[in-house]
């Protein structure tokens, strides 16, 4: 059995919000909804500034708050580590919005929370899920982590990374290259 | 002024709000209601916590009576019984209008995640429902031993389920605001709080309109003058819960933490906060209480209702408070505060379930006897004087 | 209620239920399993996003669009794509489309007709015009120049000379430059370069995909990157310097660092002896614009100037200056020589055809279908006097000066305008000049949504096929990035039309047929394709399989040479240091420094220079119709204009407060972010906001567009806008 994580090199992504769209029209969502974003933020006074611009999305957590807290196993943790909803067992009560710390879900039409997928029609086949692969700047590797050979593997070891907000004890599949 | 007629015409204008704020929550979902995605609780869950809150107060307040045979309040045995079956079913209303999916309910049966507070919040709600009307069965029958043991599991299991629903939030890793103890106990409190002031106001009126008066003096003390102590008593204990969450919530600059409280004391919610939560539940009802005459049964009516409006804001706060604090991600980043609000049509929500409520009192009244009945014992030597605040 | 626009490619049975008014009771899974259900048809195309034209799959279910993944050969994308891509492909759906041909009634409303109607109306209108004021005063106005072969049929018929493309309001000073200078274009080879300075050019907005996945694979590998820019543009956000330069004085700093290349020796004599013409010319115009007289003008110390043209040089051949785009090339007076200097700065450290510096494009070349040859009345000059002696001689007449057409209309020396792909009332300057398009005989708007021109100028109006319906001839594929193999791409059908809309063939043989011209376009598109790739050894069947066809390697590297001799198509064979047409009256053909034709005055707190640039998921105002892109605006603040933080803060104004702006053409309200990432000088709009046409929804009343402040200008050498040389006035609070 597989186990997921995604690498993302945030240091490369110039915020061109292809991933943003790619994951819109894969997944069907409408404009409004989106599965991932970018958290933008300038430091620096003039002319001595800098731009960080880090993509985010649900983090698959190996910890995941949003499991624990849903009152009908709808959010429930595969078996590769993906993070995944039953929308047929959701009653929507949003209990795992608010036990998300990565403000990775969202609230369909449908009044159903909804998060990025890890789009496991992809990873199964060892590709790339439409917000790696449409981007340009490669800032997002997919991969098995139980695989040796794997590329994130390497990332993983040529590179340091950290994951987000580690005190809240989730443990993220995702991890960021550290710059 | 007050009668069945006023009561019904109230409960009916309040219930035609509710009905148009539940028809647009229906149709258009989460777009009529104050919450989004980065705050996606709001008023409905904090009205259902007002509800389920009232129901538990009035549980445990009556079961004085009940379960330990405090005689002066066996009075209110029957009509806080009533009063707390008919907010739970309203607090049932509000929460399912607050779910997108509440058929799937079902699922909590064939898939329970039992490590989740909202399961036992469903499986404890479900029971305690279920004892409240076997109890409400029981007495009315004139079984008072069968419902007395029954009483008892009732305040077990209201006191077990409104705490478990305080862990609701308590056990949030995400909102450090709510995460910790201090919410389940703290709601306990209030809903100890709020079912006084649901007394407070039932009696007064109860006493303006039924000729049961004498029933409701006990040793030429007035039945709400002393719900109105006890009042007195826990807004006090409210009042210390406040300020030593507040205290440490901004003393201790914790991440997350300072912010929401600098969100009520001085942010966002601050009005709400000074206005409703300190002004309007504690401070008013208190000077109320504690000058001059102040447990003649006016005073304390006014006081109930005001502690009612408080306790109402008071738990919209505590959960806008918890996530009107955008969350940070990147290093230097500040957060912001995110915008929240209570729309009309949960406002109408929360207005029809308490005309609902208004209503199935009503209606029990009417079909059913709520007075105490006299051959019951006399005991005043096994009666507890209450502790004066 | 909202619409569940993105569904309606289910089958019956789940789009029933998705339609149910009340979301609480529909079953998201019901959908997605219809969804799932379907077969994928994969269709390669290419994109219409913009003018990479990246080539992309199209996947189809149930005959409606799903998505679209970037081709993984075609050289633009090599499998992604950019926002605009994505968001362009579901504009197919756009229920602001436009669905038939439509007249404009004598009250101004829009009615319905046919296309017989139309042509047959249209068709007799030109007639008469032609006959009355001769093809002079008829005019087509184009994106680009893809139709162009077939528009010619009709042209050389009536004898109209004015094919009018889009880029005086984009890149017309480069291309000019380039052509006068080197005979041609040249691309940066990102990969294999050390060091790559960007200047006025955002290739992270202007995206060539795979062009910025070269660029940040030569970032890993240590290239050193450099963007001078008045704006912390997307691509600053990789760089290893950002250098905010005056807006307007970037030809100041291009020939500081040339005077530092040759005062200190440092640039390739070999190089420049063998295949340089007009060196000493160059020089001796130059020789007192040393990096100190620099630094007064750009604002960069003359010590960085000194240090990025040694670097420059130190790197070189591995090292060159983004020849650049609409960035810089249509905006300034000095422009032309702006471009200019990026020829002559690649020229001095002898990068052309070069690996990691300037490479050709490898092309293969296509053949031709036989067509009767058409004979009409000789032509006359181009009625924008693009090329026309004593107008404006030295503009590139491929090109036209698109924003002039209008003003020519209300001179009465314009009759009849077609307008095709392009949208001139909202991305030419001063729209109610622009308007006046309206005033002439004929207009025609061959469009595929309500966009300004079919709303507010066109007497009919003609739907297309989209992009994503419609054959079109086949296209080498080319620009801004170098690559060894030749490549051509198919755009082929991937859904049935929509709508009741035509090939371009079928309207403009439509509109002949009209004037009695029966035989003009004997032949589709199909057959034109078919001959264009006859050499190439290729079939129909397999292009459209796979879309993009690879050949084998051309690229050579080394200076074009012919008998021993510079081969540059140019005069001297040479990169032509002086260009020999801009010696116009008296001038002189090298650049020298030209201040911005306006300077914001320094001393006053609300005076401002406004300057636009691209956004990465906007073409300009070509996308502000699209919801999703339009969503991802409103997601990111994308619709403020910038304004420094410290000149901000002199007038009072706060991030997200509204301001009135006003130039000597306009006065509007805007609103404004305030960062520290904008030089203090001048204020940035993005160019994608402003719709004026109710019509299109989702674009209308969003925004400003720079073109709402700048009047009609012409600059003299390239014909293009100079779309920065505004200045306006701010004040807080609204009008
Ligand atoms: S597609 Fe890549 S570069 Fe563009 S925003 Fe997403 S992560 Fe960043
Ligand atoms: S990021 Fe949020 S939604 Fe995703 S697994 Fe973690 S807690 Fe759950
Ligand atoms: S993994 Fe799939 S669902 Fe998640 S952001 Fe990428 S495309 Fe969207």
């Amino acid at each position: 059995m597989a186990r997921y994580g995604l690498v993302i090199d945030d240091s490369k992504c110039t915020g061109c919000t292809a991933c943003t769209i790619a994951c819109q029209l894969h997944n069907n969502l409408e404009p409004e909804m989106t599965y991932n974003r970018l958290e933008i933020l300038e430091t620096g006074t003039y002319p001595n500034v800098k731009m960080d611009i880090m993509p985010m999305q649900c983090m698959h957590c190996d910890n995941a708050p949003c499991v624990s807290v849903c009152p009908t196993q709808a959010t429930y943790k595969r078996e590769d580590g993906i993070v995944a909803i039953d929308y047929d067992k959701c009653i929507g009560c949003k209990y795992c919005m608010t036990a998300c710390p990565y403000d990775a879900r969202k609230l369909n039409e449908e009044r159903v929370p909804v998060k990025c997928r890890w789009c496991p029609e992809y990873l199964e086949k060892g590709e790339q899920p439409p917000c790696a692969a449409t981007c340009m700047n490669d800032v997002r590797v997919f991969g098995d982590l139980d695989d040796p050979n794997s590329k994130i593997n390497k990332i993983l070891a040529e590179n340091e990374v950290v994951s987000l907000l580690p005190e809240k004890g989730t443990k993220p599949s995702i991890f960021y290259v550290k710059k | 002024m007050f009668n069945r007629k006023t009561g019904l015409i109230i409960a009916g204008i309040l219930i035609v709000f509710g009905l148009v704020g539940a028809l647009n929550i229906l149709i258009h979902g989460e777009h009529a209601m104050g919450t989004n995605n980065k705050v996606p609780w709001g008023a409905m869950i904090a009205g259902y916590v007002f509800f389920v809150g009232a129901s538990a107060g009035l549980s445990i307040v009556s079961s004085l009576g009940h379960v330990f045979k405090i005689e002066r309040f066996e009075v209110i045995g029957k009509r806080a019984l009533v009063g707390g079956i008919a907010t739970l079913l309203m607090g049932f209303v509000v929460i399912a209008l607050e779910l997108g999916k509440p058929f799937n309910m079902i699922y909590i049966l064939f898939s329970p995640g039992i490590s989740s507070a909202i399961f036992w919040m469903g499986a404890l709600y479900g029971t305690l429902l279920v004892l409240l009307l076997a109890e409400f069965y029981f007495v009315i029958k004139g079984k008072h031993a069968i419902a007395s043991t029954i009483g008892i599991f009732v305040v077990i299991a209201d006191v077990a389920a409104h705490s478990n629903l305080g862990a609701v939030f308590g056990n949030s890793v995400a909102r450090s605001f709510w995460n910790g103890p201090f919410i389940p106990i703290y709601l306990i409190v209030l809903a100890i709080l709020l079912g006084l002031g649901v007394l407070a106001v039932m009696f007064y009126i109860i006493d303006k309109t039924n000729a049961t008066k004498d029933s409701l003096v006990y040793r030429n003390e007035h039945i709400v003058s002393i719900i109105g102590k006890l009042m007195a008593l826990f807004i006090v204990i409210s009042f210390f819960f406040m300020f030593w969450k507040l205290f440490t919530s901004t003393y201790g600059a914790a991440p997350g933490q300072y912010e929401a409280a600098m969100a009520l004391l001085a942010g966002p919610l601050s009005f709400n906060f000074w206005v409703f939560d300190v002004l309007l539940m504690m401070v008013i009802p208190f000077i109320l209480l504690m000058t001059k005459n102040g447990f003649q049964p006016q005073r304390v009516f006014l006081a109930g209702i005001l502690t009612i409006i408080g306790n109402l804001f008071v738990r919209i706060d505590l959960v806008f408070a918890g996530e009107i604090v955008e969350f940070t991600f990147l290093p230097g980043q500040e957060s912001q505060y995110l915008h929240a609000f209570v729309s009309w049509s949960e406002w109408g929500v929360l207005l029809g379930a308490i005309g609902g409520s208004i209503l199935i009192y009503l209606l029990a009244e009417k079909y059913f006897n709520l007075d105490e009945e006299h051959e019951h014992h006399h005991g005043e030597s096994k009666a507890n004087k209450p502790v004066e605040a | 209620m909202r619409q569940f626009n993105r569904r309606t490619f289910l089958k019956a049975s789940a789009a029933a239920a998705v339609v149910s008014s009340v979301p609480l009771y529909v079953s998201f899974n019901n959908y997605k399993k219809a969804a799932e259900d379907a077969t994928v048809h994969k269709i390669p195309s290419f994109c219409q996003g913009c003018t990479s034209y990246c080539g992309i799959i199209a996947h189809v279910k149930n005959d409606r669009l799903w998505k679209i993944e970037g081709h993984p050969i075609h050289l633009k994308s090599r499998g992604h794509l950019c926002a605009r891509g994505h968001g362009m492909a579901d504009y197919a759906y756009s229920k602001d489309r436009i669905q038939h041909p439509w007249k404009r009634g004598d009250n101004g409303e829009f009615e319905k007709i046919s296309w017989d109607q139309a042509f047959k109306e249209i068709g007799e209108k030109l007639k008469d015009i032609v006959k009355k004021y001769s093809g002079n005063s008829v005019v087509w106005m184009e994106h680009g120049s893809h139709r162009k072969p077939y528009v010619d049929r009709l042209f050389d018929k009536i004898g109209s000379p004015n094919f009018v493309t889009q880029y005086s309001t984009c890149f017309n000073s480069k291309t000019n430059a380039w052509q006068q200078m080197v005979g041609g274009t040249l691309s940066g080879d990102h990969q294999k370069s050390k060091y790559i300075i960007f200047e006025g050019r955002n290739f992270a907005g202007g995206i060539v995909p795979n062009g910025m996945n070269l660029i940040t694979k030569a970032k890993e590998q240590g290239t050193k990157i450099l963007v001078i820019d008045p704006r912390y543009s997307e691509i600053a956000k990789i760089a290893d310097e950002w250098l905010p330069i005056r807006p307007g004085t970037d030809l100041a700093f291009r020939l500081a660092m040339a005077n530092v290349l040759i005062s200190e020796g440092l640039y390739d004599k070999v190089f420049v002896k063998k295949y340089v013409d007009g060196f000493d010319e160059f020089w001796k115009y130059n020789k007192h614009n040393t990096p100190e007289w620099a630094e007064e003008i750009t604002g960069i110390s003359a010590q960085k100037i000194r240090e990025i043209a040694r670097e420059f040089a130190k790197n070189a051949p591995q090292a060159f200056i983004e020849p650049g785009w609409h960035g810089l090339h249509a905006h300034y007076l000095n422009s032309t020589q702006t471009a200019q200097m990026a020829i002559i700065l690649n020229a001095l450290v002898g990068n052309f055809y070069q690996r990691g510096g300037l490479m050709p494009s490898a092309t293969v070349t296509l053949g031709h279908l036989e067509l009767p040859e058409v004979f009409g009345p000789e032509k006359g000059d181009r009625v924008d006097g693009a090329g026309v002696d004593g107008e404006f001689k030295t503009v590139e007449p491929a090109r036209g000066i698109s924003h002039l057409i209008a003003n020519k209309v209300a001179e009465g020396k314009v009759k009849a305008v077609f307008v095709c792909n392009n949208n001139p009332l909202r991305t030419s300057p001063s729209p109610e000049e622009q308007k006046q398009l309206k005033d002439a005989d004929l207009v025609v708007s061959i469009n595929i949504d309500w966009n300004e021109t079919s709303y507010h100028a066109a007497h009919y109006i003609l739907p297309e096929h989209y992009y994503l319906e419609r054959y079109e001839h086949p296209y080498t594929v080319s620009g801004h990035i170098t690559h060894e193999h030749p490549q051509i791409a198919l755009r082929q059908p991937v859904i049935k039309p929509l709508h009741d809309s035509k090939n371009i063939i079928d309207i403009l043989d439509g509109i002949a047929k009209g004037m009695g011209y029966n035989d003009l376009y004997p032949f589709t598109v199909e057959d034109d394709i078919k001959a264009a790739i006859a050499p190439l050894g290729i079939t129909f069947e397999q292009l459209k399989k796979a879309g993009t066809i690879e050949f084998p390697a051309t690229l050579k590297t080394g200076f074009p040479i012919n008998k021993g001799k510079p081969a540059l198509k140019t005069k001297s064979g040479k990169i032509q240091f002086s260009a020999e047409l801009f010696k116009l009256d008296g001038k002189i053909g090298v650049p020298t420094w030209i201040a911005p034709k306006v300077m914001p005055d320094s001393s006053k707190a609300d005076e401002f220079r406004l300057i636009h640039g691209k956004q990465p998921w906007h073409s300009h105002a070509m996308t502000n119709n699209n919801n999703y892109l339009m969503a991802m605006s409103e997601r990111y603040d994308g619709m403020s204009m910038w304004m420094n933080t410290a000149r901000a803060n002199k007038l009072g104004i706060k991030n997200g407060d509204t301001v009135t702006m006003e130039s000597s053409i306009a006065k509007k309200e805007v609103k404004v972010k305030v960062t520290e990432l904008i030089h203090p000088d001048c204020v940035w709009v993005p160019s994608t906001y402003g719709g004026y046409s109710p019509k299109n929804t989702t674009a209308y009343n969003v925004g400003v567009n720079f073109n709402d402040f700048i009047p009609v200008m012409v600059e003299p050498w390239s014909g293009s806008t100079m779309s920065q040389e505004v200045v306006v006035k701010i004040r807080k609070g609204a009008m």
